[in-house]
């Protein structure tokens, strides 16, 4: 049989088998280094401002930057030792065989589409929040990952990091009260800036009858675009304002929701499923900008449910609410001894938080393609709600709304040509 | 509407938009296909890519012939476009165009979503001919597309194949067969070639059966906790760990018996607070190669029994003092203000004193306070400054402004810093305590630490 190994494969195998000793490695990579040879390697898509965090990892050696804005591009670039090279088309980046993962910095419109091409060219992926900008995106990102077995993360962390944004403890002991029964059932969580969660809805609205504008000689507008429709350019559509337009992402939703939604995923235990309805109380929105919207009510099939609090209506409201009891920022709580009651309950099993380190074990993230779809999932939902400026009922199985036709083309959306999913 | 006529126009003057093919695709069904068919000849350049792309977004069968026409000889959009297309429909011919040029990897890659949209519509026999077409392709992520292409289709029945692929040379496709593996309804079959299998093969199949978390295999779990391969033992380990209930707790605790198992047993009776096995650990304190991981089990597992004997263990042997000072440290917070444990605890001066802020409660407060009036000043002023809650600030402010002793003044100072930051109580009850606290301060370090503390409470800053 003829077989293509990738450098990736190679370096598992001989790492697995204890190797790399045939050449020493003082010589390839200088005393107490790592050589070159025995690194994972990457390239980082997108070069606004978000990817200067991504600039900063160190999990693998840089070796590609890309972005359509040449004066971005260059603006990466001139820090970058020369083996870094530059890239206006990312496919050039996918069809390097030297890349073994993929940073996805890019705004969401691209998160899948990308997602889906660096699967199948055999890279894995690093992909910046939301997962995906529809909710059939997420599915097939979720499908191609899994079926081309492929290590995905997407780029948020509260559910396993030593904090939960603004609430003040990390996210395991609420999942350990909760799954130990301490709060009751059904449980209502309330995410808003009472509780920690600043939805950030005026920083991400867009603007509405703008005259259109000459697209700058440094910006490849066409490429920027990509798979959204055609829309007359005008500044404030790109770069780091594009979140307040539907075409590329769902304003504060979007920015901050698969941060804030993802962990209430995973405390209430429902990484397998979605809420059943989502509600919303906004004003009409444009076709095409965000404006802000005051309240999201999502529930599950259960009775439990979710309240992003939009305009900051609930005060010294707590995050989680259960028959039994209910818990504030920073863990205070009307339970007696809740300290003590959740130091005695099981750990929850480990989970693999170190990305290279999966990369090189073929093991999945603790956030990855299958949890993180779930949770774009209850964004996207949301943000269909509101976008419709209706409530909207869900199958959780199916991933589709219930006897609403126009909703669920919101869920499928064409590409423009030539791309496709 | 003469949506032909829209599509003609937009290519004549180069719109670099498709808005009457997005609105084909989104109406869907034979009257857009057929619009879209007969702009087909009309069309080139970027149009055609356009209207061959959108073809391939209806599923459409007619659009084969235009792709055959182009696919040996196209590049760039227009070629991708057409295995796109091609990829989507379910038309046999399709199949046969894309199988006689597999060499290509991207015709491999289009074949293989050919036969995953067959599968989508429930044509599993010609799915999986696709599937086994693939299994030996060039590309290692065509090779896991495949593998998991005849799982979906052909189940349990699968299995002798994918077994067979355990040594395909990539390793992302041996991991991609162990889990497809894991994924099928029955194991039957696994567990025997798990018996005769070695080395990476042996890994992968022990790995899939614990996926499985099935508690019948609940004894393979525990002898895998004694495995020579790390991944084993991990894999044994988070098989094991949800599984409900005291008698599984009872099995693990007899893995204790084996030096080979003992550590991954002791640190899984940790986690699952397997408190009913604590009488199991103990002895393990006296065995040196395993005592520091018993240790720190009874962290996890200890009561106040034994608290009372890890305090007399390490009164009477220094050579573990500082592992039972660990345990009982952890085991604190956990127990909270049991007086037996603060008895035992204050038998033990300055040591027992450092270790009663892990227990807290207003016996324990007491007995620290008590002590810093007496011989043991030094350690109670420490454990004081060490205290969990804000019970201590009120008499760390007082030795912030009343002792004599510069050092243990600065020890109170910070100790009580430390506690407002870490507290929950309302930002203005913080504040007045940074306030109080900076003016007590016996140094400007101090008083500038809690004054920066003040600020920063002020600015309010949060993370993003």
């Amino acid at each position: 049989m003829k077989s293509s190994f990738t450098r990736r494969d190679f370096i598992r195998t001989v790492a697995a088998a204890g190797a790399f000793t045939i050449v020493p490695r003082h010589v390839l990579g200088g005393p107490g280094q790592t050589p070159p040879s025995d690194q994972l390697t990457h390239a980082i898509i997108g070069c606004g401002g978000i990817s200067a965090s991504h600039l900063r990892m160190t999990h693998a050696r840089l070796l590609a930057l890309c972005d359509p804005d040449s004066q971005r591009l260059a603006n990466r670039m001139k820090d970058q030792p020369p083996e870094v090279k530059g890239y206006r088309d990312f496919r050039e980046i996918l069809a390097r065989s030297d890349i073994d993962i993929v940073h996805i910095c890019t705004p969401p419109h691209w998160h899948a589409l990308m997602t889906v091409l660096a699967a199948e060219a055999g890279k894995d992926i690093w992909c910046e929040k939301p997962m995906a900008r529809t909710i059939g995106e997420a599915i097939r990102s979720r499908d191609i990952v899994q079926r081309r077995q492929r290590i995905f993360r997407i780029n948020t962390w509260f559910r396993f990091s030593s904090s939960l944004y603004g609430f003040g403890t990390p996210a395991a002991p609420l999942r350990k009260i909760v799954a130990n029964g301490l709060l009751g059932w059904p449980i209502k969580v309330i995410v808003g800036a009472a509780t920690g969660f600043n939805w950030k809805l005026e920083l991400w609205s867009g603007k509405t009858d703008v005259p259109p504008e000459p697209v700058p000689p440094n910006l490849d507008y066409n490429l920027w675009l990509g798979p959204a429709p055609y829309k007359p350019y005008f500044p404030h559509r790109v770069h780091s304002s594009f979140r307040g337009y539907w075409d590329y992402d769902a304003g504060g939703l979007g920015d901050m929701g698969q941060h804030y939604l993802d962990p209430v995923q995973f405390i209430l235990g429902k990484d397998d499923t979605s809420p059943v309805s989502v509600e919303v109380d906004t004003p009409p929105q444009p076709a095409d900008a965000v404006i802000p919207w005051r309240r999201v009510t999502m529930k599950y099939a259960d009775g439990c449910a979710i309240i992003l609090d939009g305009d900051n209506r609930e005060k010294d409201a707590p995050y989680l609410e259960g028959p039994l009891g209910k818990i504030w920022p920073g863990l205070r709580s009307d339970i007696p001894n809740l300290a003590r009651k959740v130091a005695d309950l099981p750990d929850l099993p480990p989970a693999n938080d170190d990305f290279a380190k999966c990369v090189q074990t073929r093991q999945p993230f603790v956030l990855n393609e299958q949890n993180a779809s779930r949770s774009c999932i209850m964004v996207q939902m949301a943000a269909c709600a509101v976008k419709l400026g209706r409530s909207l009922k869900f199958d959780p199985v199916a991933l589709r709304f219930i006897g609403d036709d126009e909703a669920n083309r919101l869920i499928d959306q064409p590409m423009r040509s030539p791309w496709h999913l | 509407m003469n949506l032909l006529a829209i599509i003609l126009l937009a290519a004549s003057v180069n719109i670099p938009d498709d808005p009457a093919i997005r609105q084909l695709i989104i109406t869907g069904g034979p009257q857009a296909e057929r619009t879209l068919l007969d702009a087909l000849p009309h069309s080139q350049g970027s149009n055609l890519v356009a209207v061959v792309k959108a073809l391939g977004d209806l599923r459409s069968a007619g659009v084969v012939d235009a792709c055959a026409r182009h696919l040996d000889t196209a590049t760039g959009d227009l070629k991708d476009v057409c295995l796109y297309a091609l990829s989507r429909t379910t038309s046999p011919r399709a199949a046969r165009l894309l199988r006689a040029r597999l060499a290509d990897d991207a015709v491999a890659t289009a074949y293989l979503r050919h036969g995953e949209s067959l599968a989508e519509i429930g044509r599993k026999t010609e799915s999986a001919r696709v599937a086994l077409d693939l299994l030996r392709a060039k590309p290692p992520v065509v090779r896991c597309g495949a593998v998991a292409l005849l799982t979906s289709v052909h189940g349990y029945a699968a299995q002798p194949t994918l077994l067979a692929m355990l040594d395909d040379p990539a390793p992302s496709v041996r991991e991609q067969v162990s889990r497809q593996l894991s994924r099928m309804p029955s194991d039957i079959g696994l567990i025997a070639a798990l018996q005769r299998a070695t080395g990476e093969p042996r890994r992968l199949l022990f790995e899939a059966i614990a996926r499985r978390g099935d508690p019948r295999n609940m004894a393979l779990m525990i002898a895998g906790l004694g495995d020579e391969e790390a991944s084993i033992q991990r894999a044994a380990s988070l098989a094991l760990h949800p599984m409900h209930g005291p008698q599984v707790d009872a099995e693990i605790a007899k893995a204790l018996a084996s030096p080979k198992s003992q550590a991954a047993a002791l640190e899984l009776l940790a986690a699952r607070r397997a408190r009913s096995q604590v009488g199991a650990v103990m002895p393990l304190l006296h065995n040196p190669s395993i005592s520091k991981q018993a240790f720190a089990a009874l962290g996890a597992l200890a009561g106040p029994a034994e608290i009372e004997q890890l305090i007399a263990l390490a009164s009477k042997d220094e050579k573990v003092r500082d592992d039972a000072t660990k345990a009982i440290a952890a085991a604190g917070p956990r127990i909270g203000d049991d007086a037996r444990c603060i008895a035992a605890l204050l038998k033990v001066p300055a040591w027992g004193l450092a270790l009663l802020p892990a227990f807290g409660g207003k016996a324990a407060l007491d007995a620290v306070m008590a002590a810093t009036k007496g011989n043991d000043k030094d350690a109670a002023v420490r454990a004081l400054a060490d205290w969990r809650d804000e019970s201590a600030l009120e008499p760390l402010l007082a030795l912030c402004r009343g002792e004599t002793d510069l050092k243990l003044r600065v020890l109170a100072a910070r100790g009580a810093i430390r506690i407002v930051q870490q507290s929950v109580i309302a930002k203005d009850e913080k504040a007045a305590w940074l306030q109080k606290i900076a003016d007590a301060a016996p140094r400007p370090e101090e008083k500038q630490q809690a004054q920066a503390a003040l600020k920063q409470l002020q600015s309010g800053k949060r993370r993003k």
